[in-house]
């Protein structure tokens, strides 16, 4: 039986992020394996048990269980990990929480998935990734600063954190570097980001802090 | 007072929810949000939802809540009967991962503003049905062989769950709209055809709503 819980990671993925800093929130020791994504990794043989789905993140249990999507591990790690909560215990509010997760990992992540830019690739010769993410993404980044507008305290939704922070802060890291994210252009975006990014379960989760950074 | 569920005939994520309300006997009124004809896009609409998108749910206490996994989580907590998650946490986990896979790696990968993009930066020009039959086949083939692991009478065990009634949307949608055919999956149309003969829920269908275009 495996030690400790084990995590299918790439540092740029935005969706590994996610559960790296419930991981680091909730103080679960956890084992990383690095999959590099751009080289393909995911989708070679080697990797085809431990990753169902060719894609991390995957988080593999002590008793050998595979979980895969970051909202579903995200879930199972607040159920099994009381301490710490993520989610709010008003049904209301727990409800605007997790979808205001849903509105990032369903309308926004996807329309920057590597699979997504392959596939436009065979159609668009001079495929511009960052101008598509920017057209794509405009809309959605400004229904999150409503949303946050309506509900924030130091951070997205009041003062504790919840999921919503554990999907805002790679959302928009992600953005600002590879999407030209301006970020001025929501304020309280940039508020709730600036109050999140260097709280140390948040930054130790971060890219350039991983050790298969490159 | 009762819920009311805004959303339109040929949206499958509306089915979703219409599909749960019905399933559990939640009583609900619905609004028709006619997205042919850009009701979305109305003033009014967007006092409901700040993206304009739908579905969105008014609950009878006044709250209003989006996203079809957020919406379906809060009805599922607040009505307890006919329930469409497991007990037991990793199943719970599966059927959120088979839920999370359709919400954002089939349903967005639809999105028109796709095909638009290409067509307008490409000399290949992209029918919407193969973009639909793309996304769909390689996702509901990739739903066949998880399935295969998890699966009973239903998707995640014996009993119906929310993983069921997201395959049972997904495919019913991409038939209706687009004809495709999932023949060659066995386990997705065997679950197909056990959740259709769920009579609340086959009822829930688009084709029988008042607001389906003739």
């Amino acid at each position: 039986m495996q030690q400790k819980l084990r995590l299918y990671t790439y540092f740029r993925s935005s969706t590994s992020q996610r559960i790296r800093i419930i991981l680091n929130l909730k103080e679960i020791d956890y084992e990383p394996k690095f999959i590099n994504l751009l080289q393909g990794e995911h989708k070679s043989e080697n990797h085809s048990q431990e990753l169902p789905n060719q894609a991390v993140p995957a988080l593999h249990l002590q008793d050998g269980t595979i979980l895969i999507e970051s909202m579903a591990i995200a879930e199972y790690l607040e159920e099994i990990y009381p301490e710490k909560k993520l989610l709010p215990q008003d049904p209301v509010l727990k409800a605007k929480v997790r979808g205001f997760c849903e509105l990032i990992n369903s309308g926004m992540h996807p329309y920057q998935n590597l699979i997504m830019f392959e596939w436009i690739e065979k159609y668009v010769e001079k495929f511009d990734r960052v101008e598509f993410v920017q057209n794509m993404l405009k809309s959605e980044f400004q229904t999150l600063e409503k949303l946050l507008l309506q509900n924030h305290g130091k951070y997205s939704f009041g003062d504790e954190i919840t999921l919503a922070d554990c999907f805002l802060v790679p959302q928009v890291m992600g953005a600002i570097a590879r999407f030209k994210l301006d970020i001025s252009l929501f304020p309280t975006i940039q508020e709730v980001y600036n109050n999140l990014k260097d709280l140390p379960s948040f930054y130790k989760a971060q890219p350039d802090q991983q050790p298969d950074f490159k | 007072m009762s819920y009311t569920l805004y959303g339109f005939a040929m949206s499958s994520c509306t089915q979703r929810i219409r599909s749960i309300l019905n399933y559990k006997k939640i009583p609900y009124t619905q609004v028709s949000v006619n997205f042919l004809k850009k009701e979305q896009m109305t003033e009014e609409y967007k006092k409901i939802h700040p993206r304009q998108i739908i579905p969105a749910l008014v609950t009878p206490e006044g709250h209003t809540l989006i996203e079809s996994l957020a919406i379906a989580q809060y009805l599922e907590e607040i009505h307890p009967e006919k329930p469409i998650l497991p007990q037991n946490r990793i199943q719970r986990a599966q059927v959120r991962a088979i839920a999370e896979y359709i919400n954002s790696s089939i349903q967005p990968f639809q999105h028109l503003g796709i095909q638009q993009y290409i067509n307008t930066h490409s000399e290949k020009k992209l029918e919407w049905k193969d973009q639909w039959t793309h996304w769909n086949m390689l996702g509901i083939s990739n739903l066949e062989k998880s399935i295969s692991r998890t699966r009973g009478r239903f998707s995640v065990g014996d009993q119906l769950t929310l993983a069921d009634i997201m395959i049972y949307c997904q495919v019913d949608s991409a038939q209706t709209r687009f004809n495709l055919d999932f023949g060659q999956y066995h386990n997705i149309m065997n679950i197909y055809y056990n959740v259709n003969n769920i009579k609340e829920i086959e009822q829930s269908r688009g084709i029988y709503q008042k607001d389906f275009p003739k």
